[in-house]
């Protein structure tokens, strides 16, 4: 059998000096987009050359990928495929271009005709390690790809958010020097969607959602300083009252800071989504009675049923609820920020009563990798 | 405050320019931004027929280097390239574009006519 029937024609063609910016959202859905220069191919882009090549123009962030024709036999594309460690081929007649061919399609197909994928590797002297997956794997594949996109989706939403916020603010003051903090934070908050978007490609092709971690010393209060704006701006949103109460201690620690902003993210938009307007919110760095480093978030919300607190960091677990002005819940916020403070070895505790209100505490307790004491 | 109240103090000057600002030769970084394929593009608008772009493989740092013709019709590519891995390329890192002034001044130190 021939790649004929699994080849995907209603491919996108742009120029090949679009830029890169541009193409990432369509690429973050469609395996790839064809470059075309006035009717003649270039070349086939997907995301990950985004992301490895991590250039300005469309052209600039191609890799070389072997072409295949629509006579090619399924064997030879995916050999060609694992040779070359592509995931996409672009298919060609008489130097045409005409679709691409999928790594994921391809193997689903050899699996359908009942071939022994496995076999056919063996004979080309592929290790089992560098095969690609079998059906049941790419099913398992499948269901974690779904997870994943519902994460994309969650995390996305508060940056998301926030700069249609700004939008607004910024359309409604005259102030030159408002407007240019205004643009400053949309530009922190979309640059801050870009790496987590890049993150979840990364994670995207392995079987768990654990995230890259690269870790620098900083000082803690430095960066919830920073990120106090952009809390003020979510509370006044909501009409919720946020204090803040950063004390002077020993606060350097060891940490990726990007991932840890996007934990602490989503525990401060989970205390704010469930707190009615006029109550209060409150965000505190300190050194507990027992030298621990500790940022707490504190809330006047309507806090956590008892049965719930077990289950709230097991994915869709039942636990998760409409905010207090209707915001929606996935479900998942909570396992990514404990999957993240795990990687990050920071100890995280929820204490809650109903009707009054909930904290969290993140601690990070000397000796620990993230916390490195500073003579 | 009203309107009427500010006073605005506005610095201004101007000189010409020219496009590109690249006269000699340029050195691109491999992790720069701007991408040697775009780069060509950039030169063959503005400039067309001017600069010549050599890949750059055997270097970690360095991606290609754009060069004016007007030098290569003095010195060759290898002999460039010989200076400014000598002299350039241990200075660049993979993020830069640097431009670099490369004037050829030929000299002759004795002509014997017949």
């Amino acid at each position: 059998m021939n790649i004929a029937p699994l080849v995907q024609s209603d491919v996108k063609r742009v120029s090949p000096y679009a830029s890169s910016g541009s193409l990432r959202p369509h690429l973050l859905v469609h395996t790839a987009v064809a470059l075309m220069e006035e009717e003649i191919f270039v070349g086939v882009l997907s995301f990950k050359d985004l992301t490895i090549k991590n250039k300005v123009l469309a052209i600039d962030c191609l890799t070389p990928k072997p072409s295949i024709d629509c006579h090619t036999s399924l064997e030879t594309a995916i050999g060609l495929m694992q040779e070359h460690q592509k995931e996409v081929l672009p298919v060609l007649a008489a130097n045409r271009f005409v679709g691409i061919l999928t790594k994921t399609v391809l193997v689903s197909a050899l699996s359908r005709q009942g071939i022994d994928v496995g076999a056919v590797f063996d004979q080309m002297g592929i290790s089992p390690s560098e095969q690609p997956p079998t059906l049941q794997a790419l099913t398992t594949f499948a269901l974690h790809q779904n997870q994943l996109l519902r994460t994309v989706a969650h995390d996305i939403r508060s940056p998301l958010a926030r700069v249609s916020a700004l939008i607004e603010l910024s359309a409604l003051t005259t102030d030159a020097a408002q407007k240019e903090t205004y643009f400053q934070l949309m530009q922190e908050n979309i640059k801050r969607t870009f790496l987590m978007l890049d993150d979840l490609y990364q994670v995207s092709g392995r079987g768990d959602l654990s995230v890259p971690i690269k870790s620098v010393s900083l000082r803690l209060s430095e960066v919830l300083t920073e990120l106090t704006a952009h809390y003020q701006l979510d509370a006044s949103q909501k009409g919720i009252h946020f204090f803040w109460d950063i004390e002077e201690c020993n606060d350097t620690v060891t940490l990726d800071k990007f991932q840890f902003i996007r934990a602490l993210d989503n525990l401060v938009s989970n205390a704010f989504k469930f707190t009615p307007a006029g109550k209060r919110v409150f965000l505190r760095l300190y050194m507990d009675q027992d030298q621990q480093l500790t940022v707490a978030i504190q809330d006047e919300g309507i806090g956590i049923p008892p049965d719930s607190l077990p289950k709230l960091f097991i994915p869709f677990s039942g636990t998760n609820r409409e905010g207090t002005h209707g915001e929606r819940s996935v479900g998942l916020g909570l396992s990514i920020t404990k999957q993240i403070l795990d990687q990050l070895q920071i100890k995280i505790t929820i204490e809650s009563q109903e009707g009054k209100g909930t904290q969290v505490y993140l601690r990070m307790g000397a000796g620990t990798p993230a916390y490195q004491r500073m003579a | 405050m009203g309107k009427a109240d500010k006073k605005y103090a506005i610095s201004l000057s101007f000189q010409e320019i020219s496009l590109p600002s690249v006269e000699d030769i340029l050195v691109l970084g491999k992790a720069s931004t701007q991408g040697k394929n775009g780069l060509a593009k950039t030169f063959e608008y503005l400039v067309p027929d001017t600069f010549v772009m050599v890949e750059i493989d055997d270097h970690p740092n360095v991606e290609a280097i754009f060069i004016n013709k007007r030098i290569l019709s003095k010195i060759s590519v290898d002999q460039v390239q010989r200076i400014l891995a000598d002299k350039v390329y241990p200075f660049t890192s993979p993020q830069e574009i640097l431009k670099v002034d490369f004037k050829v001044v030929v000299h002759y130190e004795t002509i014997e006519i017949d």
